[in-house]
């Protein structure tokens, strides 16, 4: 293995699991995130040395992926349900479900804009600064924190409504 | 509870473990394969016509050399789909496209029996498939275009069979609102090819969803007669 490769390998394996989480938050779909956040690893692999001296690579790959969400989205949106062959082939479960989407968090995080929950979930999983994160979105930093400010506001108001108790760790 | 009582810290902490079971599976080697790919699509294309004939030539002629079928343990390296052995008796099975791996069934057959694979290739399941069998020993790598298995089939329990499932159809995007919905083995009927007029039209009589986020992936069943059947779609969701 290259030295280019090995520092690959180690980048992927810190950061893959947050990435995820933060597109999985921002888009609300387990497999999509998935199949965008793999892509843009390899995307990144494929740009290594450019990426490798981004000054925030989990940036780059989170843009990446959120990128390619929203392009395999517009791809999709005009295309054709057909008829159910789904019982003879054992019946495909829904692309996202279970202990995904019943988390009281998901729940409300869905019902956020996309920009709020993009900046929370950068915030959060990937523990970006503000700067960082506005880099990372291209948008404004003033708008970070104003997006961010709304989210936790909402987010604490419906938690709390809901009942939600803080974690003891 | 009060609002006040949740902190900002105590909500944010909150959020990092709902999401701490969300992991990625996706080994870095497929990853790595994958950029790879995406390296030559970008190189390929610079290189002059002249040099991209032989390019061509090359390529084929290394195509046919892969694909003949060769002792056990031979690679066969298609387009549509790959059989890798490796000399610790892993077996990766990778389909790029769904339709043409299809069609190819009985060469995608023969290539997995020959590295010692007990399995057949079909559209939906086998009836009347067997005891649950654990498909814990096989790994999954799904990355956008191509799905691929890992199995030892030295490790399976003896006597079972796989069933290697491609759904029977796959979508071609057509230009504006049209879509081709191709069908590589509809039930009862040869190979046909649909025009869909506009987008949202219901088709009757065709199997799945085949909108491109919902399409059935292809998925193995390790079956044995007489009990249920286990499949790697289930794996693959939980």
């Amino acid at each position: 293995m290259s030295a280019q490769q090995a520092s690959f390998a180690e980048f992927y394996a810190q950061t893959r699991d947050d990435c995820l989480r933060a597109v999985f938050a921002s888009i609300g779909d387990r497999q999509a995130a998935e199949d965008c956040v793999a892509e843009a690893f390899a995307r990144a692999w494929a740009s290594w040395r450019k990426v490798s001296t981004h000054p925030v690579p989990r940036a780059w790959v989170i843009r990446t992926a959120l990128n390619l969400s929203v392009s395999s989205w517009r791809r999709r949106r005009r295309e054709v349900a057909v008829g159910e062959l789904t019982e003879p082939l054992g019946g495909w479960p829904p692309i996202s479900g279970g202990q995904d989407t019943d988390s009281p968090i998901m729940t409300i995080l869905a019902g956020l804009p996309l920009r709020q929950r993009q900046v929370v979930a950068l915030r959060v999983f990937l523990d970006l600064d503000t700067a960082a994160t506005a880099q990372a979105l291209g948008i404004a930093p003033g708008t970070v924190t104003a997006h961010l400010a709304r989210a936790t506001s909402a987010l604490r108001e419906q938690l709390t409504h809901a009942g939600w108790e803080e974690h003891d760790g | 509870m009060d609002n006040s009582d949740l902190t900002d810290d105590a909500l944010l902490q909150g959020m990092r473990d709902e999401f701490a079971h969300v992991r990625l599976g996706a080994p870095v080697e497929d990853v790595v394969a994958r950029g790879r790919q995406l390296r030559r699509r970008r190189t390929w294309p610079v290189l002059g016509a002249g040099t991209g004939s032989v390019a061509a030539v090359v390529a084929l002629t290394f195509s046919l050399a892969a694909s003949s079928a060769g002792p056990r343990g031979a690679h066969v390296v298609l387009d549509a789909w790959s059989v890798i052995s490796k000399p610790d008796g892993t077996v990766s099975l990778t389909i790029r496209d769904q339709a043409e791996s299809g069609r190819d069934r009985a060469r995608l057959g023969r290539a997995l029996r020959a590295d010692g694979v007990p399995a057949v290739v079909r559209a939906g399941l086998p009836h009347g498939c067997g005891p649950s069998v654990e498909v814990q020993r096989i790994k999954i790598s799904r990355l956008p275009g191509a799905v691929t298995f890992y199995l030892n089939p030295r490790k399976l329990p003896r006597g079972v069979r796989i069933a290697i499932v491609i759904p029977a159809f796959t979508v071609r995007q057509g230009t504006g609102s049209s879509r081709r919905v191709e069908l590589w083995e509809p039930p009862g009927a040869a190979r046909r090819v649909r025009e869909i007029e506009r987008a949202g039209r219901k088709l009757h009589g065709l199997p799945g969803h085949a909108n491109a986020r919902g399409l059935p992936l292809p998925q193995i069943v390790v079956y044995a007669p007489g009990a249920l059947c286990e499949s790697t779609a289930q794996k693959g969701r939980r």
